[in-house]
């Protein structure tokens, strides 16, 4: 594999948002996770695996983007499939989005 | 006010490195931990395989009995393929440096380990940069709930977000002047 010929480094911009509701549930049961490639692959069995959701506040007119990679890198660590989004803009213009992820932490 | 649910596509599958450091006091100090954290190092590692980095984030946690920052790289889930390809040779340290220095022949030795080591320096500069030019969140938790505000920021959104919180007023205020200085 020669070196890659443009780094990819895709940082954005910070903005505000409010973390709440976030609910996690935590297994050693053997699980089905998805791969890169869309397909699925089993985790190590007896690896913690997490299941939960999310809903994140934010006020930047963001609907998913900094916010969603942002929220979910401050609940979670290792590798995390995100597998339902929705969102929602409240009469107040907060944008709120709920995410339901998986997260295995151990997984490599 | 609507409802709608987003497609899950290929980049909803995130790899998160993160790290939490410990006696991080003020704002300085937590960037430069984040910088000579061993996290950024590997990066900088994965990014010349070719791994794609969708974001960073700095966090600084005040709430905690000893300040902390934690540090997360979101990085793209992926494979990638290590195959030697360059032939054994022997080189003074003055040939090192000369290629050490010259672009042109890195990209006409893509997979020579000089190449990888020039790469690898020009990576871990780019995410010094982004540390430094990134405004780091600061977390305010309130019940199960916490809030993110961007340091130096846009203080009337801060202001709403921690209003929605159920912070007080002279809690605000006080959140305001270490977040904004005023």
């Amino acid at each position: 594999m020669p070196i890659s010929a443009s780094l990819d480094i895709g940082v954005t911009s910070a903005s505000d948002m409010m973390v709440q509701s976030l609910e996690v549930e935590k297994s050693l049961s053997e699980v089905v996770r998805k791969n890169k490639d869309g397909g699925f692959a089993v985790a190590h069995a007896f690896d913690p695996i997490f299941s939960g959701s999310v809903t994140i506040l934010g006020t930047s007119g963001d609907t998913v983007g900094g916010n969603l990679s942002t929220a979910i890198s401050l609940v979670s660590g290792g590798k995390t499939i995100v597998t339902e989004t929705t969102h929602t803009t409240n009469q107040d213009n907060f944008d709120e989005t709920t995410v339901s992820f998986q997260n295995a932490p151990s997984a490599i | 006010m609507g409802t709608h649910h987003l497609p899950v596509h290929d980049k909803t599958v995130y790899h998160i490195v993160r790290q939490t450091i410990p006696s991080t006091k003020d704002e300085a100090s937590s960037r430069k931990a984040a910088i000579a954290s061993a996290d950024t190092s590997a990066v900088a590692g994965a990014a010349v395989a070719g791994v794609a980095i969708h974001d960073f984030n700095r966090i600084i946690d005040t709430a905690s009995d000893e300040a902390r920052t934690i540090t997360a790289w979101n990085l793209a889930e992926t494979t990638v393929e290590f195959r030697p390809d360059f032939p054994a040779e022997t080189v003074t340290t003055g040939e090192v440096i000369r290629r050490m220095k010259d672009t042109a022949w890195q990209c006409a030795n893509p997979d020579h380990p000089i190449s990888y080591m020039a790469q690898a320096i020009e990576a871990f500069r780019r995410l010094v940069r982004s540390i430094k030019e990134k405004r780091p969140l600061v977390a305010f938790p309130r019940g199960r709930s916490t809030a993110y505000l961007v340091m130096g920021g846009d203080q009337a959104n801060g202001r709403r977000l921690l209003q929605r919180a159920g912070f007080g007023d002279e809690e605000i205020e006080a959140i305001c002047r270490e977040v904004y200085g005023r």
